[in-house]
């Protein structure tokens, strides 16, 4: 069987996608930041595992993972305030991230185990997932780019929370740790996508 | 993994993440929407997903282009994984234990 595809239509099918467009009075367009802010850690955290001992080298360096998360989670608070609508909805993202940024930090220093930290993170990662996906879709999920966007954001968490899961029970490994560091850059795409389809939010 | 290829790839992140938000772009304004270059506006130009995964790309090579450079200067040992890092429970414990054994 032979499958002919014609380039035009193909175009033309795509061009049917929504642009990413503003228009005036439009709420500010929080998703992109938030996308590029993962996007941003999650590829250093894929470097962090490529460099080795070399990573730790500056104190920096190694504390740039939660304070990533305490300014996602300040820029969070931020949009709570900004936003007219979903005000719970962010302030719940918000307190997740900062109290992660604070659970990473602890590890990070010395104060707790990788497993305690996990403790918190996999249920955060968990509740994250709802509520940025089904709770935050924001329309039907058959018929709308958007929503669908949306709930691959909290797919994404679930996914995350699931290989933090398998580090808990295997132990860790590299492929764990590379899994969910290129798991965090694909967080970060996800959100840029759904600026895309979304507009303005 | 040799230290070279880690090297390259450190260092090659920050541009591959440039390329495809370049790439994004180029499809944006090529074939979502061929003819809208009145929409470009500066709210566009800041918060476009194509524009940002561009600016993370540079971000990305600002930091990682030195750890790039001490990664090929590195020995195989430095290299290593680096261990869980111990907490200081953990580590008082493994005191107590030493002492004991004294």
């Amino acid at each position: 069987m032979m499958l002919v595809i014609n380039p035009g239509d193909l175009i033309r099918e795509v061009g049917q996608l929504q642009a990413h467009v503003h228009g005036e009075g439009d709420a500010p367009p929080g998703h992109a930041f938030f996308g590029a802010g993962f996007l941003f850690i999650g590829s250093l955290l894929v470097v962090e595992q490529l460099a080795g001992g070399v990573w730790s080298r500056a104190f920096w360096r190694r504390m740039l993972w939660p304070a990533a998360l305490l300014l996602l989670g300040a820029g969070m608070i931020v949009v709570a305030r900004v936003q007219p609508d979903d005000k719970s909805l962010h302030l719940t993202l918000a307190m997740l991230l900062l109290l992660g940024a604070y659970t990473e930090a602890q590890y990070r220093l010395g104060k707790i185990s990788r497993t305690a930290a996990d403790a918190f993170a996999i249920p955060a990662l968990i509740v994250g997932g709802f509520v940025i996906g089904p709770m935050h879709s924001n329309g039907n999920l058959l018929s709308s780019t958007m929503a669908q966007a949306h709930l691959l954001v909290g797919v994404l968490g679930w996914l995350l929370a699931g290989v933090k899961l398998m580090r808990v029970h295997f132990g860790p490994t590299l492929a764990l740790e590379y899994s969910f560091a290129s798991g965090v850059m694909m967080l970060g795409l996800s959100l840029l996508l759904v600026e895309q389809f979304h507009g303005a939010h | 993994m040799s230290r070279q290829l880690r090297a390259l790839l450190i260092g090659m992140l920050g541009p591959a993440l440039q390329a495809a938000g370049a790439a994004w772009d180029l499809l944006e304004h090529g074939v979502f929407a061929p003819a809208g270059g009145e929409l470009i506006t500066l709210t566009h130009i800041v918060s476009g997903p194509a524009h940002l995964m561009m600016a993370t790309g540079f971000a990305v090579s600002v930091v990682c282009i030195p750890i790039a450079l001490q990664v090929a200067a590195a020995s195989p040992e430095e290299l290593a994984p680096p261990e869980e890092i111990p907490n200081e429970l953990e580590l008082a414990g493994e005191l107590r234990t030493a002492e004991a054994a004294k």
